[in-house]
């Protein structure tokens, strides 16, 4: 097991659910609003684990970028962060030392996705409302190419060394292929409906591309461009890494709660592995040894060994989607958290697996009185009283649009 | 998946309540879109403010949270339909009757899969005119 390089480490305090006045604590009475720690955020169905012998985490900033933050990137060559806020259509340029909003880029309708072309210092994001490809350039801090795609682009990945950007075209169905330098759509391969996230691996010439409502995953030769197998998952997959060194794909199912693990050369499923809630987000660490998994339906970052072991539980911001490690510093994560229109930085601890799992405990919620709650109906406009359900069982199911 | 479930409960006395949270802006119109899209008709609820999520502690979507006749809150998550499941028929008991999920499993994604495919073709038609 590889160890990741080491950086100092800043004790943390200790937060204990129980002691901040949760479920059976001495003065729960069982109806008030919820007590939760503000300091670090709490992810309603994992245990917060801060101690000093614990430690598997540090939190080191969560900065506020903008509205439905959903793709992040790091500019290696300044160290900056670009956050996709798709909602903002907007990509926030983030000091990474500072940790605040340098600079605001207005970009196309609905950014998603964003990745970095360090040879030329080009930032691309993924307009999925535009149908389009912004090109960033990095320096002169401003949008100076838009390259059409196909209909709805939500995920991208470069591919530096084919000179390559792949654009997956969730309502086209479709992936496209742009030169990197001369800015053209080259090509289009026909993929599966909800192509999004792409991942290339550079040894075997592979690309690709996960189909979220298809649910499958589109294997495409990278010279040729044409579509050697095709593999179905198991639900909503919006995420893909691949393994620099074994070839192997790891895929985030959202709507199964599942890392699938596939043998790159025979594209055949090796394990699909448990994660907490709606993974949205994927990152491989830089020594790959370990994933990085942003549970949207968690509010967390969860850690995890190649074979599914969960070695610990990070709580971010709400409704987490992109994730990804800084290059310049491999130990630090960087998070877009959708629901709290924020980025946060955290830090792995971890040399390797930990000796005590991640132990799952109840949602801090569970046993107490539901709140009165006035909210107004989506169709009629009219205000509802939750207590209108009082005294029959029903079903609260939050969503989001994005 | 919710809808799903909202068909199947019809017997069993048990509502589902859908509330929407941290849209940013245009709440209303991108519920409505959602919905529209997803084939959603029952109860839709819009937090703008994020007042149910704050006072729950709940910190992703899709989250459920399932809710006794007490009014007592019987579980948080269940986001997956083999979980959302399991805990309905819990919070339902012996005597509540939920209805059987079709034979293809508990969840008919090929059909959610091939009306989204309509109504995204359809958008892709729009775009290109």
């Amino acid at each position: 097991m590889s160890a990741l390089p080491d950086e100092s480490a800043v004790a943390v305090p200790v937060v204990e659910l129980d002691a901040l006045g949760g479920p059976g604590g001495p003065d729960d009475d069982g109806t008030g609003p919820l007590p939760l720690p503000t300091v670090v955020g709490t992810g309603p169905s994992c245990r917060v684990d801060l101690s000093d012998e614990g430690r598997s985490y540090r939190l080191v900033g969560e900065v506020e970028v903008g509205l439905d933050p959903e793709g992040v990137v790091v500019h290696a060559a300044t160290g900056r962060i670009y956050v996709a806020c798709s909602r903002s259509n907007a990509v926030a340029v983030v000091d990474a030392d500072e940790l605040r909003v340098v600079a605001t880029i207005p970009v196309g309708g609905e950014p998603i996705d964003i990745a970095v072309d360090e040879q030329t210092g080009r930032v691309f994001t993924a307009d999925a409302r535009s149908d389009q490809v912004s090109v960033i350039d990095a320096d002169a801090g401003k949008v100076i190419a838009t390259v059409p795609v196909g209909c709805y682009p939500a995920g991208l990945c470069v591919d530096v060394r084919g000179r390559r950007l792949y654009s997956g075209d969730a309502a086209g169905s479709t992936m496209s292929v742009i030169d990197l330098d001369r800015l053209e759509r080259i090509g289009v391969v026909d993929a599966e409906l909800g192509a999004g996230a792409v991942a290339v691996d550079p040894e075997a010439g592979r690309v690709y591309c996960v189909n979220f409502v298809a649910s499958s995953v589109t294997v495409v030769d990278g010279e040729t461009l044409d579509v050697t197998a095709t593999l179905p998952l198991l639900a909503g997959p919006c995420a893909v890494a691949v393994h620099p060194r074994s070839g192997e794909i790891f895929i985030a199912d959202s709507l199964a709660s599942t890392i699938t693990r596939i043998d790159g050369r025979s594209v055949e499923k090796i394990a699909e592995m448990a994660v907490p809630n709606a993974p949205v987000g994927l990152a491989m660490s830089a020594c790959g040894d370990r994933l990085y998994v942003g549970n949207r339906g968690d509010g967390t970052v969860s850690v995890m060994g190649l074979d599914g072991a969960e070695w610990s539980r990070i709580p971010v911001g709400a409704a987490p989607g992109g994730v990804c490690v800084d290059p310049l510093r491999p130990r630090r994560i960087l998070v877009a958290n959708a629901g709290s229109g924020t980025l946060t930085v955290a830090e792995d601890l971890l040399d390797g697996p930990p000796p005590a799992p991640v132990l799952p405990t109840p949602h801090p919620m569970v046993g107490r009185k539901i709140p009165r709650l006035t909210l107004p109906d989506l169709w009629s406009r009219e205000l509802r009283d939750l207590g209108e359900w009082a005294g029959r069982k029903y079903v609260i199911n939050v969503f989001a649009s994005w | 998946m919710i809808e799903d479930l909202r068909r199947r409960a019809g017997r069993s006395g048990l509502e589902i309540i859908l509330v929407d949270v941290w849209e940013g802006t245009g709440a209303f119109k991108e519920a409505r879109t959602f919905c529209e899209l997803w084939g959603i008709e029952g109860t839709v609820l819009v937090d703008e403010a994020g007042q149910l999520v704050e006072q729950l502690g709940i910190r992703g979507v899709p989250t459920n949270v399932l809710v006794d006749a007490d009014g007592t809150v019987k579980a948080v998550g269940a986001s997956t339909p083999r979980e959302l499941e399991a805990a309905v028929r819990e919070l339902l008991g012996p005597d509540g009757s939920l209805e059987e999920a079709r034979p293809s499993g508990d969840w008919h994604w090929q059909t959610e899969a091939e009306r989204i495919e309509e109504q995204l073709s359809l958008r892709a038609s729009r775009a290109a005119e």
